[in-house]
């Protein structure tokens, strides 16, 4: 794999994660405004596919092209992990009820920070559900119901 | 007709390979939010923090994600002041003509959101598994593209299993 002497210089590696930050809330921002509430809910309720446009291009182009370019020239090395169909559909209804209730996703309320969007709902918003994830503990379902609960416990990425 | 979804999206998709690249990572943020509140939470409690089971697997300290989250909003903001955009907005205007511009409902209501936002992240393996499994319930674009944020992180929508590897690997 190549720039493994880059992955391993931690303090560059923060360096190089907010660049690459920076330029993604720039993008963010310029693509149509996905980072404004009025955009996202335009595309909850079909009035507006700005979002969706942003979204599968970028998904197209970064995972249908260049990763799997790379992948397939060796330049890089896949690594998933583990998960489930039924945890993560449970996950999904959630976060998608949420995503709706809320208005952004957690990468484009950064954005809608930067932008001096709704700062102190954005702001007070995550640390509060995060507060409420970090808190949940390993559950134990019995075996049968085992794949709708996130595997290993560890709630997550 | 408007390129600018297209060119911003082709942006993100690029940068999804530099980041991999230069970092073997995925562009995601919904674990930064969390390891946040784990440093406001050390403030109050100290140690009893780290003694969490979550926080012994992902401990609450500055990484490569959250310098991601950081950069993103100095990103939007200079866009933004660039391109004379930038203002102070507490009430969506969509929001404020339906339910009132009260910033005390509206606040109420992002929290709500929020909670149930990371605790899908946190129960999907991530945000971005999240929302291709809302995807799925609802078996249309209607909720991908709620997963806005997952077309930030591009191949990880395709590929959701990617983007939790890079975890593994900080272990």
């Amino acid at each position: 794999m190549m720039f493994e002497h880059l992955h391993e210089n931690t303090r560059l590696q923060l360096v190089i994660g907010f660049l690459i930050g920076c330029c993604f809330g720039g993008f963010l921002y310029i693509g149509g405004g996905v980072t404004e509430y009025n955009v996202i809910l335009g595309q909850l309720l079909l009035t507006d596919f700005t979002v969706i446009k942003v979204m599968l291009t970028a998904v197209v182009v970064g995972g249908m092209i260049g990763i799997y370019a790379m992948k397939s020239k060796g330049i890089i090395e896949l690594h998933p992990k583990p998960g489930s169909i039924g945890s993560t559909v449970i996950g999904g209804i959630i976060f998608g009820m949420g995503f709706a209730i809320l208005g952004y996703c957690p990468g484009t309320v950064a954005g809608a920070v930067g932008h001096g969007g709704p700062l102190m709902p954005s702001s007070a918003v995550s640390p509060a559900s995060s507060s409420v994830q970090a808190s949940l503990r390993r559950p134990t379902p019995p075996p049968s119901m085992r794949r709708f609960f996130p595997k290993g416990g560890s709630f997550g990425s | 007709m408007d390129w600018t979804p297209y060119i911003a999206g082709v942006g993100i998709g690029v940068l999804s390979w530099v980041a991999f690249l230069l970092s073997n990572k995925p562009l995601g943020c919904s674990t930064a939010y969390t390891r946040t509140s784990g440093m406001i939470e050390r403030i109050f409690r100290g140690k009893k923090t780290d003694e969490k089971p979550y926080y012994q697997t992902f401990a609450p300290l500055v990484d490569w994600e959250w310098m991601l989250v950081a950069g993103v909003v100095l990103g939007a903001f200079v866009a933004s002041v660039m391109l004379g955009g930038f203002s102070f907005e507490w009430v969506p205007t969509l929001f404020g003509d339906t339910f009132g511009y009260d910033t005390g409902l509206r606040l109420a209501v992002a929290l709500v959101g929020g909670i149930l936002m990371g605790l899908g992240s946190r129960w999907a393996g991530g945000g971005a598994r999240a929302a291709t499994g809302s995807a799925v319930p609802s078996a249309c674009d209607i909720r991908l593209d709620c997963r806005c944020r997952l077309f930030c992180v591009g191949y990880c929508d395709s590929v959701p299993s990617l983007r939790g590897g890079a975890v593994v690997r900080r272990k």
